[in-house]
């Protein structure tokens, strides 16, 4: 029996984990005292609405001298993080975001609908990640507002092969209408990794494969940008293969761990997400509390008989040192993929894994895996940089960060291991535009590595 | 080390030494005045277009640059067209007004106006519109044929812009630099006409809609009604039926584009002095810190080519003439950020200010700009803005981007710069706040004392950082100077002085109670004239404050003896 099927289910501790995060969802806002959030004092002298000298405005007066910028560079309205980069970081991220089934799904933001019909946009490739250090992509869309119909296509390539391409239709602007979308994608990475399963996979057992996948989601939820009640359900098919990968200075996984090989299996999900937001900014917040939950069962399409329930849950809470400049932001999250038919398997590259740039930053992508994870962050934030715009909240941020992560896997989330936890260090800087988290690099520490950050990806 | 490589390490010492050591300061006595008047003429050059993007970029890498700047922490080079006094000569980048003949309050109110505005006895014909972003405006030709630009206030800080704009324009003017004549106007929209050939795009609900005068599409067609919806209406009309506007009347020239305020203009040949390395431009900063005009930056200069009247006739003769040099747009001056009212940020950081950014990262966010200390920000009247001595630091005021030519200020450029802003007095700066034609007593007073305020902070800052000993003259055997810092805070007279002249047998200090310190004779024999530091008695005066404080710097005054008298060759503070 290889190392994705040596666990056996646990359906009670998937309950309990669940049933902890929600009582922890409900209780936050009330436990930690001034987390409600303040209306910034209206210092700015503004004649009422109805004032007789109150203009008509002009079309997008509101512009940010970076809003102009970004226009004048033709990023506007699309997105101009856009970068690709590792794993899901690239240009179907904001599709993927939405049907993953993950709980960060729910938190994925947008820049809003591009002012005019027909939006191209040219995307840059990230620097020194494994996915590629060169790489571009296209961006077409036909948006018509936040309300209506809206197509587009994505496509997106580095000179290490990783591809994405994707085509949708949609309904609404999910950011702020009420939405549907579909989505048809096909993604390649030759460059994943992989130690083997459990908190103490062997640091020299390193080993890469591909990942390619193709298939069809669909999605209705509600704005994915308004504070309060945020929620959704999704179902798709897809095909799925693991093979060699491309990594010329390590093994092959398949080699290292020859049971993980997977011949094309098909598989179809179905799930629900639920969250609730509290923070007073999306993308950079200040105070406020977050959580939310998510689960997608999966089965297999085919003659295979895989079958589990993912399930994920995190929450956050923002509390102002004395100002907005200064934030002290605090995050726990959880997720487990529980087999549920009587298979007692799961396809390793659908177990949770940790590491990266959003978590356990100090080690590598997808360092750890198993069937369940759990992980804290805790970061001291100032400002180091507020875009000055007459609109505080309309303004870009550069923003520093003093960070601490912890976390483990396990064969499940009862069996978690406080004994066994890893922890990270380390330091990083983000911009944001408006509410957008556009990047994030830094530098962060463990004890297997000094590991440079960079991430179009936010933790928050 | 091989030989090799230590022949390297010499090579690049020397290129190292050779680069700080370059540029030796003129000494006053070798100054010649030739390439200071740049109004030599030159073939008519083309005209440039500003990067607005370049120089944003070139800001940030700058401020970065600042941070970094070796020459910041040794000393940087001093103004190269300083004259014997510290001074500048007229040229076609700065007139010397006020600090050496007072204007006459009258005379700041008027400012650079040689009219009274736009004539509109008769028809005042539109001839182009300017209707997207946040400032409309239109272009018109006045009933005597003159064209102006005429732009609007934003109706919820109504008198704002123009005030601003009026106010600024005629300080900078009488200062001494080129500028256009601005008037706050008062519209008559019943003399408005269109240009046959008038287009313009408006924003409408459906996106940018094309317009024309004459237009086969009546849907299309631009008339006085769609000029009205789209741009007049947006104001408001005083009981006479008439707009309030800022005009500013097209400048004499040809347009050549605007100026960078570093490096030199290459199709120029007047053009001798890196801007950066101008003290006009240098001590622009004071001027500019204290009416907080922020946007002082390329995008708003024009070179104007002003035709030799000796010019060759025929279309096809190269015409000959000069550039002159001009700021221009000063709706971002005082108060007034053009479509928004300064708040407490403006003049306190970059917009992207990296030694700011730099500050607060490594102490946790603990450095804080004056700004930050300001939350929640005061009050201000909405037709001024903020503009006040709150949070005003002369010496740490900032533009929006950086400007590389007042990074290089040294404190002689500051002490030149000062005293332009020191020579305007209560009576003027009434008169200037007057050309903004408020129409809140309350708001003009609260402009005209932060105007008052900020001066003073200006010289007191100033003013210590050299010793302000202002026009040295020899009189009666000795060397008077008017002590500025006197002149304007008061105080008593007394300075350190050292006289040192080897070759005339002179060795002497002291100090003294008045503005006057006697000269020895030299030793008999000494010769007349020469041109070295040898041939030359050196008079350091450092100015003693009330307080025990010096001066930072003396100033060093050089004096001739002629065989019977002394007489001033030149100063440096």
């Amino acid at each position: 029996m290889g190392p994705v099927a040596r666990y056996t289910t646990n359906r009670e501790g998937t309950l309990r984990a669940f049933v902890v995060c929600t009582i922890l969802v409900a209780l936050l806002p009330a436990a930690v005292p001034g987390l409600a959030q303040e209306t910034p004092a209206d210092t700015a002298l503004v004649l009422p609405d109805d004032h007789p000298l109150r203009p008509q405005p002009p079309p997008r007066t509101d512009l940010t001298p970076m809003e102009r910028l970004f226009g004048a560079l033709g990023w506007l309205g699309t997105r101009p993080f856009e970068f690709l980069g590792t794993g899901a970081e690239g240009t179907a991220i904001w599709y993927e975001d939405r049907v993953g089934g993950f709980a960060e799904g729910l938190s994925g933001s947008a820049l809003g609908p591009p002012p005019d019909p027909g939006t191209f946009s040219i995307m840059g490739g990230s620097l020194g990640t494994r996915s590629g250090f060169v790489g571009g992509g296209v961006h077409v869309h036909t948006p018509s507002g936040p309300t209506g119909a809206r197509a587009g296509v994505t496509a997106a390539f580095t000179n290490r092969l990783y591809q994405e391409y994707s085509a949708y239709v949609g309904l609404n602007d999910p950011s702020e209408r009420p939405y549907a979308i579909v989505t048809g994608f096909y993604d390649i990475d030759t460059m994943d990794r992989f130690w083997g399963l459990g908190p103490f996979s062997d640091e020299e057992l390193q080993s890469s494969f591909s990942w390619e996948r193709w298939g069809a989601r669909a999605m209705a939820g509600l704005p994915e940008e308004k504070r309060g009640l945020r929620a959704n359900v999704h179902a798709g098919w897809e095909n799925s293969i693991v093979f060699e990968g491309d990594a010329l200075d390590e093994p092959d996984a398949v080699d290292v761990f020859p049971e993980i090989a997977l011949p094309s299996i098909q598989l179809a999900s179905a799930g629900a997400g639920l969250g609730y937001d509290l923070r007073d900014v999306a993308g950079h917040p200040t105070r406020g509390v977050y959580a939310s939950a998510a689960a997608t069962y999966w089965t297999s399409a085919d003659d295979f008989e895989y079958e589990w329930l993912h399930w994920a849950a995190q929450a956050q809470v923002h509390i102002p040192l004395g100002s907005d400049w200064h934030i002290l932001s605090l995050k726990a999250s959880a997720e487990e993929a529980d087999p549920t038919g009587d298979l007692d398997e799961i396809p390793f590259s659908y177990l949770p894994t940790l590491g990266g740039s959003g978590t356990l930053r100090g080690f590598d992508s997808w360092r750890f895996r198993d069937r369940a994870a759990a992980h804290a962050t805790a970061a001291f934030r100032w400002r180091i940089w507020l875009e000055h715009t007459q609109n505080p909240d309309k303004g870009g941020v550069l923003e520093a960060a003093l960070f601490y992560d912890t976390g483990t896997v396990g064969p499940a989330i009862d069996e978690i291991d406080g004994d066994q936890l890893k922890h990270s260090y380390g330091l990083t800087i983000s911009a944001y535009l408006l509410d957008s988290h556009m990047m994030t690099f830094g530098v962060g520490y463990s004890e297997e590595a000094i590991r440079l950050i960079f991430s179009t990806r936010d933790v928050w | 080390m091989t030989t090799r490589s230590a022949l390297a390490a010499l090579a690049i010492t020397a290129a190292a030494i050779s680069t700080a050591c370059g540029g030796r300061p003129i000494q006053p006595w070798e100054y010649q005045p030739r390439p200071m008047a740049d109004t030599l003429a030159i073939f008519e050059p083309d005209e440039t277009q500003p990067s607005l993007v370049y120089e944003q970029v070139y800001g940030v890498f700058s401020g970065l640059g600042r941070v970094a700047s070796v020459n910041r922490k040794t000393g940087l080079p001093p103004a190269l067209n300083a004259d014997p006094f510290d001074e500048v000569v007229n040229s076609a980048w700065f007139t010397n007004r006020n600090a050496r003949d007072p204007l006459s309050p009258d005379g700041i109110l008027r400012g650079p106006q040689a009219s009274e505005g736009p004539d509109q006895s008769g028809e005042v014909t539109i001839w182009s519109i300017k209707a997207e972003g946040v400032t409309p405006g239109f272009w018109i030709e006045d009933a005597a044929g003159v064209r102006w630009i005429l732009k609007f206030d934003p109706p919820e800080n109504w008198e704002m812009g123009s005030g601003a704009e009026v106010v600024a324009t005629n300080l900078f003017w009488a200062a001494g630099y080129h500028t256009p004549e601005n008037h706050v106007y008062y519209l008559d929209p019943s003399r408005l006409v269109l240009d046959d050939e008038l287009d313009a795009e408006f924003p409408e609900a459906e996106g940018m809609v094309e317009y024309r005068v004459g237009a086969d599409d009546p849907a299309r067609e631009l008339t006085m009604d769609v000029f009205r919806r789209h741009i007049l209406d947006r104001y408001p009309t005083s009981s006479d039926g008439m707009i309030r506007a800022m005009a500013s009347r097209f400048l004499p020239g040809a347009p050549k584009g605007p100026f960078d305020y570093a490096g030199l203009r290459e199709d120029d040949p007047n053009d001798v002095i890196p801007h950066e390395h101008r003290r006009e431009l240098r001590g622009l900063y004071v001027m500019a810190a204290w009416l907080n005009h922020v946007d002082a930056k390329k995008g708003n200069t024009q070179d104007m080519f002003i035709v030799d009247p000796r010019s060759p006739e025929g279309d096809d003769a190269p015409a000959i003439g000069y550039l002159r040099h001009h700021l221009l747009d000063f709706g971002s001056a005082l108060g007034s950020g053009s479509v928004h009212p300064h708040n407490p940020r403006h003049g306190s950081e970059h917009d992207f200010d990296a030694s700011a950014i730099l500050l607060r990262l490594v102490t946790f966010g603990a450095y804080k700009r004056p700004w930050q200390k300001m939350l929640p920000y005061p009050e201000w009247p909405p037709s001024i803005g903020f503009y006040s001595i709150d949070g005003f630091n002369p010496a740490d005021w900032r533009s929006n981007i950086v400007n590389p030519a007042f990074i290089n200020r040294t404190a002689r450029d500051g002490y030149w710069g000062a005293k332009l802003v020191m020579s305007f007095t209560d009576a003027q700066l009434d008169a200037a706040a007057r050309a903004g034609r408020y129409s809140e007593p309350d708001a003009a007073a609260y402009l005209l004392e932060g105007l008052k305020e900020r001066r003073d902070a200006t010289g007191r800052y100033w003013f210590r950082q050299v010793s302000s000993l202002d026009r040295p003259r020899v009189e009666g055997g000795a060397v008077v100077f008017d002590d500025l810092w006197a002149r304007h805070f008061g105080g008593s007279a007394r300075y350190e002085y050292a006289l040192d002249w080897d070759d005339g047998g002179i060795d002497d200090e002291g100090e003294v109670t008045s503005a006057r310190i006697p000269l020895p004779a030299p030793a008999a024999g000494v010769p007349t004239g020469g041109d070295s530091a040898d041939d030359h008695l050196r008079l350091e005066v450092r100015k003693v404050f009330d307080d025990g404080g010096r001066a930072d710097r003396p100033a060093t005054i050089w004096l001739a003896w002629d065989g019977s008298a002394y007489r001033v060759v030149g100063v440096r503070y």
